[in-house]
């Protein structure tokens, strides 16, 4: 005891003298390191926002993940869900919807790396025709034997007029055009667009795209089963080295959804997904955080103006907190070189932590200077006898955030590392730079020592200490109900803020489809294993869609072959390519457009009788243009010179269609690795393994359906991974880290406290403020309803660490009075409480947070402060009161 | 004695065999009657060919179907060659069903829908009243001129200030009533549908409707046997059949309901208007 005080004693004379020989040098020094550290810093200090790097790839679930990543890729999808009303229309006008956005979103690649919503045949290579029903194959083949004679006719000739022909012959034969009903509308399409460029090209206008867009036939959307809502998927190029890591893309899809929204005013649509919570998450964190920092600077500052009579004290603290601030800024850089999404609040944490010493010392120096002492003796005493304490409170404090050095949790580790380093580095701030600055600042003014603000009506209280014992006990028991009520809630989407859209759609997808955005993954070796896997997942309750590549092979195959096998026979009869043709005549082209009006009129009447009336509008359209061609034509014979290009365009087109055809009829079986790129990346990955999504029937944001369904998953396959499995793991794991740095921080601050005291009496007395403090704060949450939750969990560290600070300052001065004066007439309440005070008012502008995570760890962090603050000012007193005289020595 | 019962039995079974095998290879052709649908019976003819495939399939007996859409040549078939059942057209049953024992089995569902209606559309302003009609109004419905006139009027047509007309054009008909060329077109539901979607639909108003009426009644022609109940359930069970998805998306249905109760009190024999 006496080595250790004479050690301690001996440390602060050599920090007195440095300090008061050397105040604008000790000033000088400490301000090049900070800017030194500072421009370090600014220059070498990375951000890594990676969510997959914060927990150790050692871990077997998360090396499982990141093998999956590397395996198959980034797979976190934004989606964006469209509304369509679940009619035909909506539906349609979805489609088109998503059309537009997409080719806004493609415009950049270097921010959207891929986007999904829609399969066309031309995507599906050559297979693409083994895709459609057995009865679409056999209307199809159907149309395609209905039309071989007629392309036959017309390869042979290889015109406009005879292209017109041939079709209005071809409509004029049936009930409905060649191959039903389900080709009417590319069929009208593709003649409302050949058309209108003839109309067009009799008047004179080129248009080089092509007539027949073979992407818009037979595309499939992707359509919730319920077809309420179309979902694009969209994969954004994601910047690791950015807080905000999908910032760009997020801000190119919201701008592109705004623009499309304001092209379609009646269509609805919402994004979601992981990554957009996440950066939603982030954002209103971070205009939490600004509101709360401001309201907690104007608050703290103007608490600090008046507790320490003028603004040179307080902007001495904050000049010192900055420095310490430059100094951890620059330990980071050199030890960690960046910083992650938990040790990205280090500051946050000095803030609040490290401002406290600075109180401590200023508090007791102006203490001095108000009994009489001048300047350098307040200093000095100030330094000398409060300096003890306020080191002994830094060392306990840094052991909250070193307690957690070990977890596996590196996000933390990190943030334990750096941010226990930065409160030692506070302490030596607060402990060199503060007094010297304290020495140097305002000494050419004449100074009115300042009169004191203190705690003295406390006193009254502590002089009947057995009452107020009976009263604390009695409050305490009164509250032991509601600590029993006080719970643990793994509620991620609890935790965001209401109305947000991305929750709002997150909830309905989970809702009111079967999409989710969550996919656990699974992988097999073989085809047969993937099958066999399928069909066990498909069993399970918790399991609401399993997707495998299979799913994108055609079904069927062998029966669409042999369908297919006679039309790609007609097909292959036709010449290579259709004849070249002659100039466009203006009379063979007028028969031609008046055969295919009579045979247009005449499917017309058979619409209007059916009901269709789109359909019907639409030919009226084609109707007008013929009619405009015929006048033209009519008119100026000449202008069928005009038409020559347009043949030329179309015969070139018309035989490519031909060509494609030929293709896809004749096309072999489709096997996993016939598909195109985009999908078969998706599900067979770099080592040939394939995967297995499997898609949550229960809503996974509730943590315990999460675990059941985790659970399930992993009877089925132990090595299950994906973003469920990490995001329960993870939650566990912090959980527990949580639970193990409290009980490993109680531990470290008892046996520093013991190594510093040699008595289980101070150790239990120090801890007592902070015991007393966290039972009344969890009573007060079971009667208030706050939860535990993964977002105010770390308050628990914090407010040890900060507890643990009050009672020992409490027994240092009480020691220091050797048992004589009062307590409350010292600054060292006055002191307890402002810091106290700063940390209630910094979390405090929390509780205005629309995140509802931040807000519930400002209710924790206000309840905590306050119910230690009270402990800590109320029992300590009384009983270091009652135990008399053994308590100081 | 036993042996000479045996073989009795024997040449009973023997020739009721035969009989029996004969009785379920009856044929169970059917017709198609709607008169005023655009289009020609050849072009129709698939979709006939398609449901006699599919109610052969079922009932296992040889179908075959006729369509018309000219009232003159299905009357002559009626009369000539008798069909087992068909499908016919409302106004059809209404004025026929007593002279070719029409006993309605079931009803199609045009659309999806289980009544049509019919309205009278007029030029738009020109009157709200149609006794001040005169000239001609024309409508697919319009060839069984008393059913129409009863259905929309509730007078007989020679008692009506105009003249009812039917077409196998019910588009140009509608194009004609805007241009003012004739009086007025009447349109049943599904055509009142891809009406509204037209130009023409703001200068033409409907100043009379029928209500809702029975859709085309499947009838079944003669006496009933056990045939027809297989064929009703045939029919009616089609909407849950996915063999029949196809033949229902052809036909525009999404199936067969049971026979709507009101037909028999629409009969026109004694060509006067039901009260």
């Amino acid at each position: 005891m006496n080595l250790l005080h004479s050690i301690k004693e001996s440390l602060f004379l050599a920090i007195w003298r440095l300090v008061s020989g050397y105040a604008p040098l000790v000033i000088a020094v400490g301000g090049v390191i900070a800017a030194v550290c500072a421009a370090a810093a600014w220059l070498y200090l990375g951000m890594d926002t990676d969510h997959d790097r914060l927990v150790s790839p050692e871990i077997p679930y998360q090396a499982r993940f990141l093998e999956l990543l590397e395996n198959f890729g980034d797979q976190e999808f934004l989606f964006i869900v469209i509304h369509t009303g679940g009619t035909e229309e909506g539906k349609t006008l979805a489609a088109r919807y998503a059309d537009r956005l997409a080719e806004r979103l493609q415009r950049h690649p270097d921010l959207i790396e891929a986007v999904y919503y829609r399969l066309s045949p031309v995507d599906l290579g050559t297979g693409a025709l083994l895709y459609a029903s057995p009865e679409e194959a056999r209307a199809l083949a159907a149309a395609v034997g209905l039309s071989a004679p007629a392309l036959s006719r017309w390869y042979g000739d290889g015109s406009l007029a005879g292209l017109l022909e041939e079709t209005g012959a071809l409509l004029g034969v049936g009930a409905a055009p060649p191959g039903g009903a389900e080709f009417l509308a590319p069929v009208l399409g593709a003649l409302e667009e050949l058309l209108g460029r003839v109309e067009g090209a009799l008047a004179g206008k080129v248009v080089d795209t092509p007539v027949f867009d073979l992407t818009a036939i037979g595309t499939q959307y992707f359509f919730t089963p319920n077809e309420r809502f179309l979902i694009m998927r969209v994969l954004p190029d994601k910047d690791f080295g950015e807080l905000d890591i999908i910032a760009a893309p997020l801000a190119l899809i919201r701008g592109a959804m705004a623009e499309t929204g304001a092209e379609f005013p009646g269509v609805e649509a919402g994004l979601t997904g992981r990554p957009v919570l996440q950066a939603d998450e982030m954002r209103t964190t971070e205009r939490d955080m600004t509101l709360a920092s401001v309201l907690a600077i104007l608050a703290v500052g103007t608490l600090f103006t008046v507790m320490m009579h003028g603004w040179r004290r307080p902007a001495a603290i904050v000049v010192s907190l900055l420095m310490a601030m430059a100094w951890t800024f620059g330990f980071a850089t050199a030890a960690v070189g960046s910083l992650n999404l938990l040790s990205v609040v280090f500051a946050l944490v000095l803030i609040g932590i490290g401002v406290d010493f600075g109180v401590h010392i200023v508090s007791r120096f102006l203490e001095a200077h108000r009994s009489g002492e001048e300047r350098p003796e307040a200093v000095r005493t100030a330094l000398l006898r409060t300096g003890p304490g306020v080191l002994l409170g830094g060392v306990t404090s840094s052991c909250a955030f070193f307690s957690v050095l070990g977890s596996d949790f590196l996000g933390l580790a990190e943030l334990g590392l750096i941010g226990g380093i930065g409160i030692l580095l506070c302490l030596l701030a607060m402990l060199t730079v503060l007094p010297a600055l304290l020495l140097t600042t305002g000494r050419r003014q004449t100074e009115v020592p300042p009169t004191a603000i203190s705690f003295s009506f406390l006193e009254h209280l502590a002089c009947r200490p057995k009452m107020v014992l009976l009263i604390v006990a009695s409050v305490t028991l009164a509250g032991l109900p509601g600590l029993m009520n006080v719970g643990f809630s793994y509620d991620l989407l609890e935790l965001q803020a209401r109305g947000l859209e991305s929750v709002e759609y997150e909830r309905l997808l989970i809702e009111q489809t079967d999409e989710s955005t969550w996919l656990a993954a699974f992988t097999a070796d073989s085809l047969e294993e993937m099958t066999a896997l399928r069909e066990l997942l498909q069993t399970l309750e918790t399991v609401g869609r399993v997707e495998t590549i299979l799913d994108y092979l055609p079904r069927e195959q062998e029966i669409k072959r042999a369908i297919y096998a006679e039309p790609a026979r007609a097909l292959a009869a036709l010449p290579p390519s259709p004849a070249v043709p002659a100039a466009p005549h203006a009379p063979r082209v007028l028969r031609a457009l008046e055969t295919l009006e009579e045979a247009l009129m005449g499917m017309q009447e058979k619409l209007f009788a059916a009901g269709a009336g789109e359909e019907v509008v639409r030919i009226e359209r084609i109707l007008g243009h013929i009619d405009a061609s015929v006048q033209m034509l009519a008119e100026g014979p000449d202008r069928a010179q005009h038409l020559d290009s347009l043949q030329g365009q179309l015969r070139q087109q018309m035989g490519g269609l031909v060509d494609r055809l030929r293709v896809w009829l004749r096309a072999d079986e489709v096997t996993p690795w016939d598909l195109p790129p985009a999908l078969r990346d998706l599900f067979i990955g770099r080592d040939g393994r394939f995967q297995l999504t499997a898609t949550p029937s229960v809503d996974v944001w509730s943590f315990n359906l999460l675990e059941r369904f985790v659970l399930d998953l992993r009877r089925v396959d132990p090595t299950v991974s994906g973003p469920p499995v990490v995001v329960y793991e993870s939650a566990r794991l912090m959980h527990q880290t949580f639970i193990s740095a409290a009980a490993l921080t109680i531990l470290f601050v008892s046996l520093i406290l013991y190594v510093f005291s040699r008595s289980l009496l101070y150790v239990g007395l120090t801890l007592l403020p902070l015991g007393v403090g966290i039972v009344w704060m969890l009573a007060l949450m079971g009667f208030l309803g706050v939860e535990f939750n993964l977002a105010n969990f770390f308050a628990i560290p914090i407010l040890i660490a900060i507890g643990v600070d009050g009672g020992v300052h409490f027994l240092a001065r009480w020691r220091e009075q050797q048992g004589r004066g009062s307590l409350f007439s010292t600054s060292t309440p006055t002191a307890v409480a402002l810091s106290f005070a700063t940390t209630t008012i910094g979390f405090g502008g929390l509780l205005l947070a629309h995140h509802r995570g931040l807000a519930s760890l400002g209710a924790l962090m206000v309840l905590g402060s306050l119910s230690c603050l009270a402990a800590c000012q109320l029992v300590l007193p009384a009983v270091l009161r009652a135990l008399g005289n053994r308590t100081w020595r | 004695m036993r042996v000479r019962r045996l073989i009795a039995l024997f040449a009973f079974l023997a020739s009721v065999f035969p009989l029996a095998a004969t009785a379920s290879a009856q044929p169970l052709n059917f017709v198609v009657i709607q008169p005023g649908q655009p289009g020609s019976p050849q072009e129709a003819q698939p979709v006939m060919d398609a449901i006699a495939a599919y109610v052969s399939e079922k009932i296992d007996a040889p179908v075959e179907g006729v369509y018309f859409n000219e009232l003159p040549a299905a009357l002559e078939f009626l009369q000539n060659t008798p069909p087992q059942w068909g499908i016919v057209s409302f106004p059809v049953f209404a004025v026929h069903a007593g002279e070719f024992a029409m006993t309605p089995i079931a009803s199609s569902r045009p659309g999806g829908e289980q009544k049509d209606r019919w309205r009278l559309l007029v030029p738009h302003r020109q009157t709200t009243d149609w006794r001040n009609l005169s000239g001609t109004i024309q409508g697919t419905v319009l060839y069984e001129p008393a059913a129409a006139a009863c259905l929309l009027f509730g007078e007989m047509p020679q008692e009506l200030p105009f003249a009812l007309e039917g077409t196998r054009a019910p588009l140009q008909a509608v194009r004609a009533a805007a241009r003012g060329q004739v009086a007025g077109v009447v349109v049943d539901r599904l055509q009142h549908e891809a009406f509204q979607a037209l130009p023409a639909a703001g200068e033409l108003s409907e100043i009379a409707d029928t209500g809702e009426i029975p859709t085309s009644p499947v009838v079944w022609f003669a006496a009933m046997d056990e045939r027809t109940g297989r064929l009703q359930e045939v029919l009616q069970a089609m909407g849950d059949d996915p063999d029949a998805a196809d033949l229902l998306r052809l036909l525009q249905t999404d199936g067969f309901g049971a026979a709507a109760p009101e037909l028999a009190r629409w009969r026109f024999d004694d060509a006067r208007c039901p009260r």
